[in-house]
């Protein structure tokens, strides 16, 4: 506290460029004599709000929300910081909130750390929708938050590279949704699962079904490498493979336990007239 | 267990266009994950061998890969170079990923176009596919990802079942969970089997898969209920001798 005092009066007549306060020592407390933790972060804001400060270190005081709100309003004005530690601030979604639509005004900061928090969805949603907006964040912590759900789970993939987060989330963010339909215990295979929520809502919304179609493969061609892609129903992929490259009587080499044999290829052979020469499979997999 | 690949069998039996008497030789076909085989995957480095020699017979390369994403994950390394050496590529949109219906073939404009005639002579050509389409957009993006989790399940399933005195030679790879049933398994043997799919047909195992709707409670469950039955089958048994 000793700290913050000199700071007050420091900051008076020097500008000052670098604070931190990060709670290293057991028994340091933000706190001027007399005053409470929220009272402390005054000063802190006028500091910021003064323009000079260029990194915020406050990792480990319980500023909670109340207290991010108060950063997230100097955040608004201030031009000059560019690092923010807040992780271990007892910050919940209202404070991840507040700091996020700070993000709209203030186009300095470039480093906001908010590791072990208890940010959820909803205060990891304000982040990648202000980031549609904000170009000068360039990382942003989320790990270790104790309510984080899928929405701050994209977030934290895109980690390194914050500017695309609103473009990967418009097409659809790669990141597979949390276990659902526990319960249903059906362990003979991995094929007649059930369709996910999200596609049933997506299957529902479709306009156009040659663009989903035309979209679709475009998307698998560029994934596998490759200039181009059919969509087909689930067995015909290999019959119809089979067929393009091997005319009638001629002779596709084949595992003797794969599926085409063991499945499809009585198919090649009844309507290709393919003739299958297997080799054994081994323990492996390989030929 | 791990045997030497054995290029030399595919090049055995190679019949070359010289030969008059038997059908030539056009296509080599692997399948990655190999089910049967228990879910293993290949190697990029194993395929692209089979490529080079594809090549040097000229032979086209198709891969299965209705399981490819897996094994990609497990190889630790993407899609595109795991089938960087094929002509042709068939990717199951609904095997782990939940699409309700659909593939992929994949291959040069040349060969997807000739596909595209073939799919029409074998009848498969859908009007309105593209509301399959929509959820296979979805597969192939998002439910990609994260398939380690179902890796992961099926470690802690054969990790769970090798501990049940009543089943043998537990073995996983993927999201595949192959296993035997001991004489001691024989009370509870018909549930058992209701809640597995059958092996290859060279072997009696038993499988389970891993997928999005498993979580790892379900496993400890379903491992639980096992014991569970078989010790209160065993209670039976030993109320009756008595």
């Amino acid at each position: 506290m000793a700290l913050l005092f000199l700071t007050e009066v420091l900051h008076l007549h020097f500008p000052i460029t670098s604070l931190n306060l990060n709670k290293q020592t057991r028994g340091f407390e933000l706190k001027l004599p007399g005053q409470g933790v929220v009272e402390s972060l005054h000063l802190i804001a006028k500091i910021v709000r003064n323009n000079s400060i260029t990194s915020l270190q406050l990792m480990g005081n319980k500023i909670g929300d109340e207290g991010a709100a108060m950063i997230a309003e100097a955040l608004r004005v201030n031009s000059s910081l560019t690092a923010l530690n807040l992780a271990s601030t007892g910050l919940g979604d209202e404070g991840a909130a507040g700091i996020a639509s700070a993000l709209y005004f203030n186009s300095s900061l470039s480093d906001l750390a908010l590791e072990r928090n208890n940010i959820g969805d909803e205060g990891a949603a304000m982040f990648a929708t202000l980031l549609h907006v904000n170009s000068s964040l360039a990382s942003l912590s989320l790990m270790n938050q104790r309510t984080l759900g899928d929405e701050a789970a994209i977030l934290r993939n895109q980690r390194p590279n914050l500017a695309e987060i609103p473009q990967a989330k418009e097409e659809g963010t790669p990141t597979r949704p949390r276990k659902e339909a526990v319960g249903k215990m059906n362990f003979t295979t991995d094929a007649a699962i059930w369709s996910t929520e999200e596609m049933r809502k997506s299957m529902m919304t479709v306009t156009s079904e040659a663009d989903v179609i035309n979209r679709l493969e475009q998307e698998a061609a560029e994934m596998f490498g490759k200039e181009a892609s059919l969509f087909v129903s689930s067995s015909q992929g290999n019959l119809v493979a089979l067929l393009v490259h091997v005319g009638e009587g001629e002779g596709a080499i084949l595992g003797d336990i794969s599926r085409c044999i063991r499945t499809e290829a009585r198919a090649a052979a009844v309507i290709g007239r393919i003739t299958p020469q297997t080799v054994a499979v081994q323990p492996d997999g390989r030929y | 267990m791990f045997l030497s690949l054995s290029l030399e069998d595919i090049e055995n039996i190679i019949r070359p266009l010289s030969a008059d008497h038997t059908p030539h030789t056009k296509l080599i076909c692997l399948e990655n994950t190999q089910l049967e085989a228990g879910g293993v995957s290949l190697s990029a480095e194993y395929i692209d061998s089979v490529g080079a020699l594809a090549k040097k017979h000229g032979l086209k390369l198709h891969i299965d890969g209705a399981r490819i994403f897996h094994a990609a994950i497990e190889q630790k390394t993407t899609v595109k170079e795991l089938v960087k050496s094929a002509d042709s590529i068939a990717v199951c949109l609904s095997k782990g990923l939940c699409a309700p219906a659909g593939s992929l073939l994949l291959g040069s404009k040349e060969f997807i176009s000739e596909a595209r005639q073939k799919r029409q002579i074998v009848g498969g050509e859908l009007k309105q596919a593209g509301v399959l389409a929509a959820a296979g957009r979805i597969a192939l993006h998002k439910m990609s990802q994260g398939l380690k989790e179902d890796h992961q399940n099926a470690t802690l399933l054969a990790a769970l079942l090798k501990k049940c005195t009543f089943i043998d030679r537990v073995t996983s790879a993927t999201n595949v969970v192959s296993f035997h049933l001991t004489p001691e398994a024989e009370p509870i043997r018909d549930f058992i089997e209701s809640r597995c799919s059958r092996g290859g047909n060279k072997t009696e195992s038993l499988r389970m898969f891993t997928h999005f709707s498993i979580a790892e409670g379900d496993i400890r469950t379903i491992v639980d209920t096992y014991n569970k039955l078989e010790l209160k089958g065993k209670r039976k048994r030993q109320s009756s001798i008595e």
